[in-house]
């Protein structure tokens, strides 16, 4: 029974898994674009590599929020947009078992974006240094935690749009909506009330879209599971 | 013919009402449906069968009352009704982008009565291509593959709404006989909903009218036709009727000519008929399941 | 055989009606078999439930037989039962007439002749048919 859900979710998302295969592989190969450029016919020493295969990783996973916005809008509002939404609810699985089955496509998606490019940050940059620069700073790791709390936020208010619109787009727009909502409200708390520092900015903004994002997956899970109507 | 059923009901409704703010589309809608017989669902448009048959699929949620289908409660055990009972819908809104094949793969699997052997048949017999994506089929093609998809699980219970209306006369005798032929034993239940009168005469076992979201009537076909009667009377000079007997259900006079459609009717009835209003002559006739259905809705209309 | 569903005969006994005339043209012929419920009720396009009446209304007026397990067959064993005791009945009128003759003391052959006699009147009186 999953397997035909897993099946049918995968195939729904084809276009957003074509978007994201581009942007997560764009930074690399802007580093090999670089990397030509730079040296010419000649290969650049690993040190290079090392450096940029860092930034691409940044920038890979930057890109990809786009991707889980997207994700999140489509996942449940694709089949109530063409109305196949109205044949699945005939057929036997429990609408916990076809939320059940988008849920893990998109961590799927999620897992598939950041695994990667974590280990290629993490394990393979590093393999490749060779201690002339300062890999930590280049990593910045701490906006990693902002990308991921910002992913969260993004997928999370594009899947409570999906569960309670009916097109992909505006609830891509909803996603999309919440999120320059929260930064707004973070840059004018800081103007008018003024925060410590920058990093406690960072941890703030990153905790509270992390809770408000999951607070919308739940939400939206609820209200998903309790309709009878398709 | 009573003891030809198995016993219990497949389709069961009490009291099953839907309102959308102070439009009542259904009210208050009670039968039952015995195991094992063909049920026609009959009433003009707007009369509420669609939306009668959403809700014993559990497809949408009424305002009051139940349903019960093989003795699973709809509103509760959903699940256990969808995995029983095949639907097959007015309008149908399988995956477009799917191809015929993937459709077959994709929903076998959420079966686990799904017989492999009688859907390769039932491929053959519509003639679908595999290959052929859903969005390219024609409206023939469709309705047959929604067919398939609900009897290839052999569900106990089949369901369908508006099989065949805007079919062609070719499909949709295709269609009756994929019907008949994988699920029509006598043990397997079917409800289905037409405005084709010809088809609920010759499938429907009993046949339910449903008028402005009410049940008017609810009989055995045969006997829905043996006992209705069109009485037409012809009037003394310048009498009007007096009382017109019970069971009447649509009347009409027209100078000095009295018609009435009669229920249960019996030489009795005519004898009172006749005793008790000022007629000359009176012809009686039989009427077809048509004009039946036809009378009916006139004559509920007349008294709203 | 075609059912009409605008009549208001019920379709069964449409059914019934066309099964008969059909053994009575020669079309279905004794012994043969008839079709499943399923089928015929395919071919016809009714609800196999009305094909089952009809069958049971046609075996009772003895037109047609259920064979236990192998399905509905056209009478045959009916019409030779029929038959069989008709020519039975025959049999004892002639034996009773042969009786009284020999108490009468009359021969064979008296006999013989007095039958031919006796059939040619009835010949004479039906106007020609054997």
């Amino acid at each position: 029974m999953m397997r035909s859900l897993l099946w049918k979710d995968f195939r729904l998302n084809t276009l957003i898994w074509r978007i994201g295969l581009a942007l997560g592989i764009l930074p690399y190969l802007g580093a090999v674009a670089l990397a030509m450029l730079r040296d010419g016919p000649s290969w650049p020493g690993t040190m290079f590599w090392s450096a940029v295969l860092t930034q691409a990783a940044l920038l890979s996973l930057a890109g990809s929020e786009l991707t889980l916005t997207l994700l999140g809008g489509n996942v449940i509002a694709c089949e109530r947009a063409d109305r196949s939404a109205e044949f699945l609810a005939y057929l036997p699985p429990s609408r916990a078992q076809v939320l059940g089955s988008k849920a893990l496509v998109s961590l799927g998606a999620a897992a598939l974006i950041w695994v990667p490019n974590l280990l290629i940050a993490d394990l393979l940059a590093p393999a490749l240094h060779d201690g002339s620069v300062d890999i930590a700073a280049l990593q910045q790791a701490s906006l990693r935690w902002g990308l991921a709390a910002t992913g969260i936020l993004l997928f999370g208010a594009g899947w409570l749009g999906s569960a309670l619109l009916d097109s992909p787009a505006v609830a891509v727009g909803f996603g999309f909506g919440l999120w320059i909502a929260v930064i707004a409200s973070f840059a004018a708390s800081t103007n008018t009330l003024g925060w410590p520092t920058a990093e406690r900015v960072a941890a703030w903004y990153a905790a509270s879209s992390a809770v408000l994002g999951a607070l919308c997956i739940g939400i939206g899970s609820c209200l998903y599971l309790r309709r009878i109507e398709p | 013919m009573s003891g030809q059923f198995p016993a219990g009901s497949a389709i069961e409704l009490v009291g099953l009402t839907k309102r959308y703010g102070t439009s009542v589309v259904v009210d208050r809608l009670s039968l039952s449906v015995p195991r094992g017989s063909t049920f026609g669902l009959i009433g003009p448009n707007g009369a509420g069968k669609s939306t009668t048959i959403k809700m014993l699929m559990g497809l949408l949620a009424p305002t009051s009352g139940s349903a019960r289908v093989l003795g699973f409660d709809v509103a509760t055990r959903s699940r256990d009704v969808r995995r029983q009972v095949g639907y097959v819908p007015e309008t149908h809104q399988i995956y477009r982008w799917m191809r015929v094949g993937e459709v077959v793969g994709f929903v076998k699997l959420l079966y686990d009565s799904w017989d492999d052997r009688l859907c390769e048949d039932l491929l053959d017999r519509f003639a679908l291509d595999r290959n052929k994506r859903v969005k390219h089929l024609s409206k023939g093609a469709i309705a047959k593959l929604g067919l398939l998809l609900a009897i290839a699980h052999k569900p106990e219970v089949l369901v369908l709404d508006e099989p065949v209306s805007g079919m062609d006369p070719i499909i949709r005798e295709e269609f009756l006989e994929g019907v008949l032929q994988a699920v029509a034993d006598g043990r397997r239940t079917i409800l289905f909903s037409s405005h084709n009168l010809d088809d609920v005469r010759r499938l429907a076992d009993s046949v339910a009218i449903l008028c402005e979201g009410r049940l008017v009537v609810h009989r055995d076909t045969d006997a829905l036709l043996a006992s209705t009667k069109r009485v037409t009377a012809v009037l003394k000079d310048g009498c009007l009727p007096r009382g017109a007997p019970e069971g009447v259900i649509w009347q009409r006079v027209a100078r000095r000519e009295w018609s009435l459609t009669i229920t249960d009717f019996s030489g009795e009835v005519l004898g009172r008929l006749k005793d008790e209003n000022p007629i000359e002559t009176v012809t009686v006739e039989d009427l077809g399941l048509e004009d039946i259905f036809k009378d009916y809705i006139k004559g509920r209309r007349a008294v709203e | 055989m075609r059912i009409d569903p605008k009549s208001h005969v019920p379709i069964y006994l449409q059914i019934v009606e066309g099964i008969r005339s059909e053994i009575g043209s020669g079309l279905r012929r004794p012994g043969e078999s008839l079709p499943s419920l399923r089928a015929l009720a395919v071919e016809l396009l009714v609800n196999p439930n009305t094909v089952q009446r009809a069958y049971e209304e046609l075996e009772r007026q003895g037109l047609i037989i259920s064979r236990r397990g192998v399905g509905m067959f056209v009478a045959t064993t009916d019409e030779e039962v029929t038959r069989g005791s008709e020519e039975e009945a025959v049999l004892d009128t002639f034996r009773k007439g042969i009786a009284s003759a020999r108490a009468a003391r009359i021969s064979t052959r008296g006999i013989t002749q007095l039958f031919e006699v006796a059939l040619g009147q009835t010949r004479r009186r039906a106007g020609g048919r054997t």
